[in-house]
């Protein structure tokens, strides 16, 4: 993984004594809270509903072992024991005390990591594909990329007060894992007509007030080119965004506006003015930066699936884990493993202190002291031995990280809501565990299979409600809770937006909701392999209306 | 009675606290000053005064409780009785003993 050199590392460090001076003069009383607002925002700390809230930042959510133990030593000596790992491959502390965020800004700066940009009309964190390095179906590593992008856009001064916040997101597998469609600027690589690699260049997706699929603004962008053209969209967008309202101040309205064309036009012209400036791609900067991605020293191992067939592997509870959790790895003999932080008992993306010291020194153990979080707020381990799967199991059972549902039904990506969070409008988490509680077993009898359902607390959309194959937004009506229901949603290859059943229910009737919905899918499927997403793009919204609503929607 | 509440955020943790009839800042709801919506504002003109304690002072509309004023929005209900699935409330946390960071040369080791 990449590893800060002496100026990355001033850089954390001079930032985190700058913001300990900033605290101690707000702790003194000698500046407002209107001044302190924007320098806190600047260092990932947010006031949240009880308490202040500190993001941190993980780039492409790839974190070593001992970021992990520092995390955990975080979560116990300045916070409640936990931690919430989120939707953006990030991790939140929800309690840390003001007097306490230089220290640990301090703490997080010596295993190099920190929050800036976690916050703000920035460049925010660059999130990647899970699987990245490791995945059977990658044309290249889409880290090396992220990492550049990541130093281009860290305090780059002309990006420092967009109209709004922007978020980027790198894949170099043929499948879509990392939600390309829906950022401001989705990049995928792809194998260049002629020869090599390319980028392309999706721009003006979004989840949010307005969801939008991104249109496509360039087929084949040469890897040469890929700052200069990135920041040239950047360009575009600050100059012309929205800063007069907040709502419609994202990149993917002002694409919708100009329309695709249009944009792209702006964007090309803006390109060529600094096409062959300083933000050529040189390829000895591109390998300085890939080889702190080379691959481990694996083990010259057969792929042999058979030795997970011996008789003393016959549990059928690893056996679900082997084929919910496990996933393909590009080397002969290894595989990565999912971590499922689903359990049905703590909050959606939540670890403590103790699981997060288990899961760093099980990284060392079973692999190479590395985890990525998962923007479906798991875990991964990307490089275990075949051999010593059922040995990791074993502890990651103990340890509560085994259920076999990944990408199932109760794998559900869920936001703080209202539990936690000031702008939220509803609660997610205490409706994830009741869909979790009364639905796992309608899973197990009837194999639901690939089914992903999201909760959002409001319509900022933090939970992906309108890229769940299931989608449930939390709404204010009165002020009490409701929840709308909707299906058809895929972040994936075949991207779209959930659309809304009908009226919304109340926190009482929303999981007999889902769970009617589950039950004309099951009624309705042509066989047991259609997956929910297919049915419900083959049968239509009727169905799950009349199963709903009757004749009353 | 029905009325309203001054509210804010401790400067030094975050955490909610209520104006009370005598103008001192408690984190409890129970023990908050109920008062009509005529003399909202000029209690949070004084709140700002507090600054140096509080930031982003509001008032809440409440209801008579069993146990003194009850918030009528639910988002402020959930503000005073903290979040319903926390780790704590489900078990999963021991007392959680401060350590020793991870530190730089262990890293660069």
């Amino acid at each position: 993984m990449y590893r800060y050199d002496p100026h990355d590392m001033a850089i954390v460090q001079q930032r985190a004594a700058q913001f300990r001076g900033q605290v101690k003069r707000r702790l003194d009383g000698e500046i407002s809270e209107d001044e302190f607002k924007p320098l806190r925002l600047q260092n990932g700390l947010y006031m949240q509903l009880h308490a202040y809230m500190l993001r941190v930042a993980i780039p492409y959510g790839l974190l070593s072992s001992a970021q992990v133990r520092q995390l955990a030593h975080i979560a116990r000596t300045y916070d409640k024991g936990y931690a919430h790992f989120t939707t953006r491959q990030n991790v939140q502390f929800n309690w840390p005390r003001l007097e306490d965020v230089p220290s640990i800004l301090d703490d997080l700066a010596a295993v190099e990591m920190h929050a800036i940009q976690t916050s703000g009309n920035c460049v925010r964190n660059i999130t990647s594909d899970p699987f990245a390095g490791v995945a059977g179906d990658e044309i290249a590593d889409p880290r090396p990329y992220c990492e550049i992008l990541r130093q281009w856009s860290t305090f780059h001064p002309e990006f420092a007060f967009l109209p709004r916040k922007f978020k980027i997101a790198v894949t170099g597998a043929k499948r879509d894992r990392a939600a390309v469609a829906f950022h401001d600027i989705g990049l995928r690589i792809v194998e260049a007509a002629g020869g090599g690699i390319a980028f392309q260049v999706i721009v003006g997706g979004g989840l949010g007030r307005t969801p939008m699929v991104g249109p496509v603004i360039r087929e084949e962008l040469p890897e040469r080119d890929l700052l200069s053209y990135v920041e040239a969209i950047l360009r575009v967008y600050n100059r012309y965004g929205r800063r007069d309202n907040k709502f419609k101040a994202r990149i993917k309205i002002l694409v919708d506006a100009m329309g695709t064309e249009a944009f792209a036009a702006e964007v090309e012209a803006e390109w060529r003015e600094i096409q062959d400036g300083g933000l050529v791609l040189d390829p000895g900067e591109v390998d300085r930066v890939r080889r702190h991605f080379t691959a481990p020293d694996y083990l010259d191992l057969p792929e042999d699936p058979s030795v997970l067939e011996a008789p003393t592997l016959m549990d059928p509870d690893f056996r679900r884990w082997v084929a919910g959790n496990v996933m393909p790895h590009r080397r002969p003999g290894y595989r990565s493993v999912v971590l499922s932080l689903k359990n049905g008992e703590l909050p959606p993306g939540d670890a403590t202190h103790h699981q997060l010291d288990a899961v760093a020194d099980l990284a060392d153990e079973y692999g190479f002291g590395e985890i990525v979080v998962t923007h479906r707020q798991n875990l991964v381990f990307p490089d275990v031995e075949v051999r010593r799967l059922h040995g990791l199991w074993q502890k990651l059972h103990r340890l509560g990280f085994a259920t076999p549902n990944v990408d199932k039904l109760t794998d559900i990506i869920s936001c703080p809501g209202l539990d936690y969070c000031t702008l939220a409008n509803a609660r997610s988490i205490p409706i994830a565990q009741a869909i979790n509680r009364r639905l796992d077993d309608l899973d197990t009898l009837f194999d639901v299979g690939e089914l992903h359902l999201n909760i959002s607390g409001c319509i900022n959309a933090c939970g992906h409600h309108h890229i769940g194959h299931i989608g449930i937004l939390g709404i204010n009506k009165a002020g009490e809770e409701y929840y709308q229901l909707m299906v058809g949603g895929s972040n994936s290859d075949d991207a779209s937006l959930a659309t809304v059943l009908g009226r919304a229910f109340s926190a009482d009737d929303i999981v007999g909701a889902v769970e009617t919905v589950l039950r004309t899918y099951l009624t309705l499927r042509e066989h047991e392999d259609e997956r929910f997403l297919d049915a419900t793009r083959r049968l239509g919204l009727e169905p799950f209306k009349e199963a709903l609503y009757g004749t009353h929607p | 009675m029905p009325g309203f509440v001054i509210s804010a955020n401790r400067v030094h943790d975050g955490s909610v606290v209520y104006l009370d009839p005598e103008r001192r800042w408690t984190s409890r709801l129970a023990a908050a000053a109920t008062v009509p919506a005529k003399d909202q504002d000029a209690l949070i003109a004084w709140a700002r005064t507090q600054e140096a304690l509080v930031c982003d002072p509001h008032a809440i509309k409440v209801r008579d409780g069993d146990d003194g004023p009850e918030p009528v929005d639910t988002k402020q209900r959930i503000r005073a009785a903290g979040p319903e699935a926390t780790l704590e409330s489900l078990g999963f946390l021991r007392a959680a003993t401060p350590t020793a960071p991870v530190h730089r040369a262990e890293v660069e080791a």
